[in-house]
Formats: C-alpha cells, structure tokens, sequence
C-alpha cells in the first residue's frame, strides 16, 4: 500500500511543528481525487410542495441505504457452499455490479440447472414503485418468465413458499423488499428456513433484515430516483403521464429495470427483457 | 499553545525545510486518514499494518505526543491474536457496522451534511463541496462512489490545497473544523474495536491544533 519506506529519520520533533520523521513516506492507495474530466452537477435537495412530503426524503437520503453491491465474504470465497453461520453478521465485501451480477446469474443458472426452477424462490414485498414501469412484482415475473430460471412467487400465498423450503425443495431465495425472513408469526421458524437455504439474494434500497442476512445485496434506487410513467385513470386507461426523477441514483444504486436487464443479459434474454428500451 | 508555533533552526535555509517538511507530513497524514475512512482495510491492508510499511508508519506517528494515545489505539486493535484473515473480517464488520448503515440507526455517517443538519445525506454540504470540487478542477475517483462531502473526499482535498500552498486550505480547515470535531467524538464514544475511534484522536488532534494556530494568526498550519 506505500512504497519508499527506509531512509526516514526519525526525530523527536513533533509532527505538528515541523518534525521530519515521515517525509520519506510513500502515498495511501490510490488517490480519492483525480483531476476533473468533466464538470459535476450542482444538483441540491428537491423542494416539497408540503412539509408533509419532506418526511419521504427522510428514507431518501437516509444514512441506512445500501450503497453499493456487496457480497457476503465467506460466500464471495467459497460460493454456495460457504458456511451460514456468518450470514447476519454484517462480514460483507463491496464488490463491482458486474461482479455482483455475474455471481447472481450464475447461482441463478446453476440452482435452476441443478434442482430446477422450482427450486429458486423469488418475489417481491415492499418498495413498490409509485408507476408503472419500476413495479417490482411485473419486472421480476418478466425476467424469471423470460429465463425461466425461477417461478416468480408474488402472487404465492405467503406460507406456500416456506413449506416448500421446510421439505428442502427450495435452494436460492431471491427477493425485493425487506421483511421476508422475519416476516410471519412464527419468526424462529422463517429464520431457520432462510438459514437453511444454499443462497439468499436481496435487492433493496435500505438495509432491511433481509439484506442484513442476504448472501448478495443489490442497492436499488427508490422512486424519487427514476423515470416512470403512471395511468392517470386507472380504470378507464384513458391517459398516460411521465414521472420524471427527482434526483439522480445515490451512491452505486440502480433501478430494479436496469438490474433485471441486466441479469437477463447474461441468461441470454437481453433483447427480449428490454425490447431495446432503456 | 506556544509549543506548537516553535520551529528549531539555525538558519533561514533550516527554517525554510523545516517548512516544508511539516507541510509534506501534513499532507501525508491527511492523505493516510482519508484512506482510513474510505473503506474498511482489505487483507494486504492488514498485513501492511501489522508487519509491513503501515506497520512502520503507526510506529512513527505515535513519537508524536499528540497523537500516541490514537495510535495505540488502533494498534490495539490489531489484535496479535487473531490471524490476518479473521482481523480483515472483524475490521469489516466493524467498518459496516460504524459507517456504512448495515447495523441502522447506530451508524456514524462519514458526512458533512449528516452532523450539519436533520440527518439527512445529499444536503446542502453536498453540493457546496461538489461545487469546491469544480473550482479546483478535480473529481472524486472513479471507485469512491460517494457523495462530495464525504470526510475522506474533504481530506483529501484538504490535502491537495496544503500540497499546492493553496490559500484556500484555510477555508477547507475551517469547514472541516465546524463538523468533523463531532463526528470524531461519536467515533470514539462508538467504535469498540478501537480501530477508527483511534484514528479520530488523531483527527481530532490535527483539528485541534490549527485551531489554536488559527487563532493565533497563523496561515493555516504553518506559522506567519
């Protein structure tokens, strides 16, 4: 990590006030600034039309967002195998999102390959999106139907998902939103079934209880932070109208589109998830 | 406070070194705590730290009065005991747990706008900072992947201005001055490894002495 160590003379004089003890010292890793390439916005926090509103950019901006893909150690080491024991313990690594992607594909590929698409439990439960495109329970049932790497569970009764985990059917658990493994009325028993699963898969915004047991976390952008498109009669279907973001994504995250995009790419259905729309 | 405005030379070419010697430490350890708070130390961090150059470089600054009790701290919490590995992991829990909201609430937001406001992040320190960033022609790296009014992006501009004799250091150690003595503070009260609550001390120690050369008329650290 430095370099040029030997030759320093030490000295009793205080670093404070002019000691040259450390002159000789090398850098710390690479430099966090670099010189600029391009002009950066000046983007400030959004105005609310009510003070009511504010309280929605409390979770926004709060200091519990997943900031970038991160991955459990003994798991990015060892892989499915990797022993359980530290899952809930916070030992995460941050990874890139290709790796984090790759490493989801993958696992996905190999459960559905080994134990079948049955095997890979996937759904979604909190974080819906306020339009139409970034609803999570659709783009997840696009991709798992799209690969066929999973039967996407939303629409599942609650319980059925567990009972087929209990009888050891269920492998990978791969879900958006936060509450899944506690959850129930009967806690210890979700959590000794998430326990018992070869890979746990969260993709949220916050850090959840379930991404605090996940085995890959995906940081997600929340609403605020995408484009959208809502129907403004409901019912009729009589109009459509844009919901332009608020701010641009924090941190590394990225909306649940782009992330299902990008998973579908690597299962070979790309062009077919996003039908070459952004 | 007179100690700390007192340089020893026999000459205006000493006194001139000397100078610049303090200034290049200064920009070495301004460089090595934003490295510190940026991300939790990897394996060859760790080993560097107990056998190798980082290793070294702690033995140094703890010479310095000033800052040997953080320094031992953070020694202490490279606890002989454990093995490079099982150290890399606790270090990585406990940088998770301090900085980077896995734990909730509990957490230490390394930024500005968290202890100058509601709490929220991405406030108005943010863009003031990303603003800063703009007139002295630099961007945050590619990997950081953080918000410009990170501390570890604030020391290290921090570091850049005192480099280049910047006069607009000053400005940057007074705004550091105004929050980071607080987050420094709960890192201390809150890391229970030991690792960044020694780290702060020495923080909390540079702050704390070019307040007192601010206030006695001093161009930033160095004395008029």
């Amino acid at each position: 990590m430095t370099s040029g160590i030997g030759g320093a003379a030490l000295s009793g004089h205080s670093l404070l006030n002019g000691g040259v003890a450390l002159v000789a010292l090398g850098g710390f890793g690479p430099p966090l600034l670099v010189a600029a390439a391009r002009a950066t916005s000046g983007e400030g926090a959004p105005r609310m039309p009510s003070d009511r509103h504010g309280a929605a950019f409390d979770a926004v901006y709060a200091p519990t967002r997943i900031k970038h893909p991160m991955v459990r150690r003994a798991y990015l080491e060892q892989g499915a195998g990797a022993e359980r024991g530290s899952r809930g313990k916070g030992d995460f690594v941050r990874v890139s999102w290709e790796r984090a992607l790759d490493l989801v594909a993958a696992e996905l590929r190999r459960v559905a390959g080994v134990h079948g698409s049955a095997a890979v439990f996937s759904g979604a439960d909190g974080g819906e999106s306020r339009g139409q495109l970034h609803g999570r329970p659709r783009l997840l049932r696009r991709l798992m139907s799209l690969t066929g790497v999973a039967v996407a569970a939303c629409d599942a009764p609650r319980a059925a998902p567990w009972d087929a985990a209990e009888a050891g059917e269920i492998k990978l658990a791969y879900w958006l939103g936060g509450l899944l493994p506690v959850a129930g009325a009967d806690r210890n028993r979700l959590l000794r079934l998430w326990r018992s699963l070869e890979t746990c898969i969260v993709q949220d915004s916050h850090w959840t209880p379930a991404a605090r047991r996940a085995d890959i976390v995906l940081p997600t952008t929340t609403s605020w932070e995408r484009d959208d498109i809502e129907c403004v009669d409901d019912e009729a279907g009589r109009s459509l109208r844009p919901i332009k973001r608020l701010i641009a994504p924090l941190f590394e995250s990225r909306s649940d589109h782009a992330i299902f995009a990008a998973l579908a790419e690597r299962l070979g259905k790309g062009q077919a998830f996003t039908e070459s729309r952004s | 406070m007179n100690e700390t405005l007192r340089f020893e030379a026999s000459s205006r070419e000493q006194l001139a070194q000397q100078f610049e010697d303090s200034r290049r430490n200064r920009v070495l350890c301004l460089e090595w705590l934003a490295s510190v708070f940026a991300a939790p130390p990897g394996y060859d961090t760790v080993v560097s730290y107990r056998s190798c150059e980082l290793a070294l470089w702690l033995d140094q600054l703890a010479l310095d009065p000033a800052f040997s009790a953080g320094i031992a701290r953070m020694q202490a919490a490279l606890d002989p005991a454990l093995d490079d590995d099982t150290l890399t992991a606790r270090l990585g829990i406990g940088f998770g747990r301090l900085f980077s909201g896995i734990r909730g609430r509990d957490c230490i937001p390394p930024y500005e706008s968290a202890f100058r406001g509601d709490g929220r992040l991405f406030q108005v320190p943010t863009a003031e900072m990303e603003a800063l960033l703009v007139v002295h022609n630099v961007v945050i790296a590619g990997g950081l992947a953080e918000p410009a009014d990170h501390l570890s992006v604030e020391l290290a501009l921090l570091a850049r201005l005192i480099a280049a004799d910047h006069p607009a250091a000053r400005d940057l150690q007074l705004r550091i001055a105004r929050w980071v003595p607080d987050f420094c503070d709960t890192c201390i009260a809150r890391d229970r490894l030991g690792f960044w609550a020694g780290a702060a001390m020495v923080l909390e120690a540079i702050i704390d002495h070019d307040a007192r050369l601010m206030q006695a008329g001093a161009r930033y650290f160095i004395p008029a």
